[in-house]
């Protein structure tokens, strides 16, 4: 593996303690793997060895729920977001400012699987993720949550948000239902000083 | 599962070409005060959650770059000097000072001083062991750190995760006591790091690099007063005390802040944010704030 992989793949397996059991989706029909992995692969994909980890993990069960985290974003940096989920398929992120202002949203970009962030000031953010329409097909084929059900970042509150630690997303803006196998979505966020 | 690794990485490394797309700047949406109130959200992260509120606290490598331009040139001075990890004999001055050592590391580290990067990492593992929270450290991580003397990102990464990984064993343990110790070590010490580059007038940068350590502050002491107990914790109690006051002090900064559109560059995946936030102190309230902070550094590691 080379070497500018390694930085970022450090800092991911560092967090295979919080929720490292095997709920996600793998190569191998039947069999799990944990959320670190698919943080690794992301990161893989979609990172430089130039971005440092900012140390948190950014980890979300879906189905037709939305998950919000807050991010502090601070001055003179630039951002790397990487959104990924444990199917393949592309993950929706909003960030959006403590006013709720929309700073940046990848739909509008076809769910691009990174963006980076320029930040010329401290701000903190929310910063929203989604199943897409493309994702919720991939996972849950024909079960897959009718379109009016699937949350909106207009309606995502703090108080809507999934709680994935429960093990189901059932938080969310809309009533997930029950006999789906909730897609592992995670961020995987890098930072250097401009 | 279909991977798409090799595939977007290449993506990454093909994208060369600048060109702007979607501009939409200008437009002042607000103005007002920034408000500094605790967010309640549910989510899955290793950010510190108690009674389902989140509390977002900087990695302290983090800290440390973010002063690393303010307190330029390196000075050895700013320290704490390794060799006062000898005299911390409580479990409070050992947590706090894995905090402010950590701080001090990660400004080594950005200014590639080897020497001093391995003495005081030595000093972080003795406190840890002492403390009893080695393991949470990951030390076999940190041990790669001597092999990487001179790669900078690879120390600062290795650090970064050292801290982590620390952060998320004593979460599962509910040592948020000991957690909140470490940040608000961390913190003071960049904050000290500010103030110690503080000139007699145009600080304001100095101003903006305090600012970004009010939240931590905020939410340092939400975590510590829990275990505020003059008779049995003394010295956090000491701590959490000074720490209000460092707050109440800081409520003479002037926050506001300015909606803007981002500006999109579209080909290169880069999106500026034109957001401002300004922050403004008179010189006294600085001079107060630096006092206060400086007492609380002298507490922490004398």
């Amino acid at each position: 593996m080379k070497k500018s992989k390694l930085i970022v793949l450090s800092l991911v397996l560092c967090g295979m303690g919080v929720s490292a059991y095997s709920q996600c989706v793998s190569d191998v029909q039947g069999v799990g793997r944990p959320f670190y992995e698919v943080e690794t692969e992301c990161a893989k994909a979609n990172s430089e060895s130039s971005y440092l980890s900012d140390g948190k993990d950014y980890r979300a069960l879906l189905t037709n729920n939305s998950s919000e985290f807050i991010v502090v974003f601070y001055a003179n940096n630039k951002y790397r977001i990487s959104a990924c989920t444990d199917v393949g398929g592309p993950l929706s992120f909003t960030v959006k400012d403590h006013k709720n202002n929309i700073l940046f949203n990848n739909k509008d970009y076809e769910n691009a699987p990174y963006w980076d962030l320029v930040f010329p000031t401290t701000i903190e953010c929310m910063v929203t993720v989604t199943l897409p329409e493309e994702t919720q097909a991939l996972a849950f084929g024909d079960s897959a949550p009718a379109e009016e059900e699937s949350a909106s970042e207009s309606d995502a509150t703090p108080a809507d948000s999934g709680d994935a630690e429960e093990g189901a997303a059932d938080g969310g803006t809309a009533t997930a239902k029950p006999d789906l196998k909730p897609v592992c979505a995670v961020l995987v966020i890098g930072y250097k000083q401009e | 599962m279909k991977s798409k690794g090799v595939s977007l990485y290449s993506n990454i490394v093909a994208l060369a070409l600048v060109a702007l797309a979607g501009v939409g700047c200008g437009e002042v949406k607000e103005i007002e005060e920034m408000p500094q109130d605790e967010v309640t959200v549910t989510e899955n992260t290793n950010l510190l959650k108690i009674d389902n509120r989140v509390f977002h606290f900087q990695n302290p490598v983090q800290t440390a770059l973010l002063m690393k331009n303010l307190a330029n040139p390196f000075q050895t001075d700013v320290l704490n000097e390794a060799n006062n990890v000898e005299k911390y004999s409580t479990a409070f001055k050992q947590a706090v000072n894995i905090g402010v050592y950590g701080a001090d590391l990660g400004y080594i580290t950005a200014n590639n001083k080897n020497q001093e990067a391995i003495t005081h990492l030595a000093a972080i593992k003795k406190l840890a062991e002492d403390l009893d929270v080695a393991k949470s450290f990951d030390f076999g991580q940190m041990e790669k750190f001597g092999n990487n003397i001179g790669d900078q990102q690879q120390m600062l990464s290795i650090t970064t995760a050292a801290y982590k990984s620390c952060e998320i064993f004593l979460q599962d343990e509910n040592r948020h006591d000991l957690f909140g110790l470490i940040m608000a070590g961390a913190m003071v010490e960049g904050l000290h790091f500010a103030v110690t580059f503080a000139k007699e007038e145009n600080n304001k940068e100095v101003i903006d690099r305090m600012a970004d350590q009010v939240k931590s502050l905020d939410n340092i002491i939400l975590v510590l007063n829990p275990h505020y107990h003059k008779d049995t914790a003394p010295e956090l109690s000491n701590l959490v005390d000074q720490l209000v006051k460092l707050q109440e002090a800081f409520k003479a900064l002037k926050t506001t802040y300015v909606f803007k559109q981002s500006e999109i560059d579209a080909e290169n995946k880069i999106c500026t944010i034109k957001c401002e936030s300004s922050y403004s102190m008179n010189p006294a309230a600085l001079k107060n704030i630096s006092k206060i902070i400086s007492g609380i550094r002298d507490s922490i590691i004398g």
